[in-house]
């Protein structure tokens, strides 16, 4: 019964990506991509200056998005699991947070065009109530802007999970915490947040997988100043550069199946499922 | 924890704020759709008309915009192509999803494998999943087109969320409603029909749901193995990469309210099966 989906996937997924590593060596003569076996291009990978530099913005911008949105999806998550009583309501705001994820992802970073820049809408405002005088640069098309807006983008695959793995903690079981005296502070550190990890290492799966494959919002909001590794494989193909396009891509995929088993060592969510 | 109340609100003003960052930009989208047609994609708003949207309902017939005439594209063909795939995608992705995880109920040996596999599709790079399909179809000169090349992509992209969201409903499923329906004589097919199915109605209109709105909102994966037949999704790309007009922020607003009143078409689905049932199915 599994076997129609993982032939699929194998078919579909597999074969792409083991096209990847057998066209990463092939040689590029003009625009004619040659059979060979040749490493040329990961040298120029771990050569270029310019490619460390990448793989370094690609790993901040991942780290800074996840970390902001795993401890900013905290209190969210805490509101709807745990402060609000009716269930009607929790499902109501969690729904709020879900519905713009259903949406374009192109669109969603679109509708970010208006807020930043000289006469940006964020721009506009904090003048208008005098905070600020002059339009802030960092709020231009610049790193800043895209990082504020991959934060916001991508909160509800924190919120979610997190939400989910917080309301599955029985009652009785804080209870039993506090009635043994624990305090609040110490409720929520040694039993809720614990208890939250698998939420928080998913929320953290999904916001990395997303920031690492992104390039979309580094050209349209970062002003395309600061390109990441997939933004520049997407310029390599449009190049025709396709063996060199394909050697990042293994360094991207590489990148990728560290950080997620890393996760995964640290917190198992496959037996959650 | 909650029996303190200024963290209550604190939390609550923070969870608000996020759902107005969340919503404040569609806002200003819809607004600034109704630019003039001397307005430029930010404020301010000058002569504020309909202009932008005529010209995406009957493409090049205002004369005003002549002057970015050149960029505007046809989206009605792309919208009809992005329909047919997504719902192509959705049910198919959603046979596979639900059959997989009849599989994962049972338990088979290499399940873990497999686990990971679906995960992969989740987590490799769209653009890396793309070339890769792209050089095969290019070494091997095999045409790319719309329900070849990317549909085939569209539902393996689609699969493992189909997958994993129907898996979590079903540990919610109560297995011995099937064990009954078998004691009393029904086969395995006729149990799932009868009974696993319509107990699972919730899950089958998610997977659908998900398959749906994955497929229709595809760009990277699509990128190189489209062929002539553009979706939605790379006409979009295009026009942005090459300039954004207050038309962009229309065509947006169609696909927003595409995708949110299917979204909440399904949320009511959702709402009146926990109210007859008197559980939750997501949560």
């Amino acid at each position: 019964l599994v076997g129609p989906a993982a032939v699929w996937m194998l078919a579909f997924l597999g074969l792409p990506l083991l096209s990847i590593l057998v066209f990463s060596v092939f040689r590029l003569e003009g625009t004619m991509m040659v059979p060979a076996l040749d490493f040329r291009h990961y040298q120029e990978i771990l050569a270029g200056a310019t490619n460390w530099r990448i793989l370094t913005w690609s790993l901040i911008v991942m780290a800074t998005v996840a970390i902001a949105d795993v401890l900013l999806a905290l209190p969210i998550a805490f509101f709807i699991a745990r402060m609000v009583r009716n269930e009607a309501v929790q499902m109501a705001i969690l729904a709020l947070f879900i519905i713009p994820f259903w949406t374009n992802y192109l669109v969603r970073v679109t509708t970010w065009i208006p807020m930043f820049g000289r006469n940006g809408v964020i721009n506009g405002l904090l003048m208008s109530l005098g905070i600020i005088e002059e339009p802030l640069d960092i709020l231009l098309f610049s790193p800043f802007s895209m990082l504020l807006a991959l934060v916001v983008l991508n909160i509800v695959g924190c919120v979610a999970p997190m939400a989910f793995f917080l309301r599955r903690i029985p009652e009785n079981l804080l209870e039993a915490a506090r009635d043994l005296g624990a305090r609040p502070i110490q409720v929520f550190w040694n039993v809720q947040l614990p208890l939250m990890v698998p939420g928080m290492v998913t929320g953290a799966f999904f916001t990395i997988v997303a920031t690492l494959s992104e390039f979309s919002t580094a050209q349209i909001i970062g002003g395309d100043k600061a390109p990441m590794l997939a933004g520049t494989i997407r310029s390599q193909i449009l190049y025709f550069q396709w063996p060199q396009a394909s050697a990042l891509s293994v360094v991207l995929l590489l990148v990728i199946v560290l950080v997620v088993s890393l996760l995964f060592r640290y917190q198992n969510i496959a037996k959650y499922l | 924890m909650f029996r303190i109340p200024w963290l209550k609100i604190l939390f609550g003003l923070v969870t608000l704020w996020f759902l107005a960052m969340l919503y404040f930009p569609f806002a200003i989208m819809a607004i600034l759709s109704f630019q003039g047609p001397s307005g430029s994609v930010t404020f301010p708003l000058r002569e504020p008309s309909l202009i932008w949207w005529h010209e995406l309902i009957r493409p090049g017939a205002s004369p005003v915009t002549r002057d970015v005439g050149q960029f505007i594209t046809n989206y009605w063909s792309g919208l009809a192509v992005s329909l047919v795939m997504a719902i192509t995608t959705s049910l198919v992705a959603t046979t596979l999803a639900f059959l997989a995880v009849q599989g994962f109920r049972r338990g088979f040996r290499g399940q873990t494998a497999v686990f990971y596999l679906f995960v992969m599709g989740i987590a490799a790079p769209g653009i890396v999943v793309s070339l890769g399909m792209g050089q095969i179809l290019f070494f091997l000169e095999i045409d790319r087109n719309w329900y070849t090349s990317a549909l085939v992509l569209h539902i393996m992209y689609a699969l493992p969320f189909c997958f994993i969201f129907v898996l979590v409903l079903f540990r919610r499923f109560d297995h011995r409603l099937e064990e009954a329906a078998m004691t009393l004589g029904a086969d395995p097919i006729t149990t799932f029909f009868k009974v696993t199915l319509p107990v699972m109605t919730p899950a089958l209109r998610g997977s659908l749901l998900f398959g749906f709105t994955l497929s229709f909102d595809e760009y990277e994966r699509t990128a190189m193995v489209i062929g002539s037949q553009l979706t939605l999704p790379i006409q979009l790309f295009n026009t942005i990469t090459i300039r954004v007009t207050p038309l962009v922020y229309a065509l947006g607003m169609v696909i927003t309210t595409l995708s949110f009143t299917l979204f909440g078409l399904y949320i009511y689905s959702l709402a009146r099966t926990m109210w007859r049932r008197k559980f939750s199915v997501v949560l």
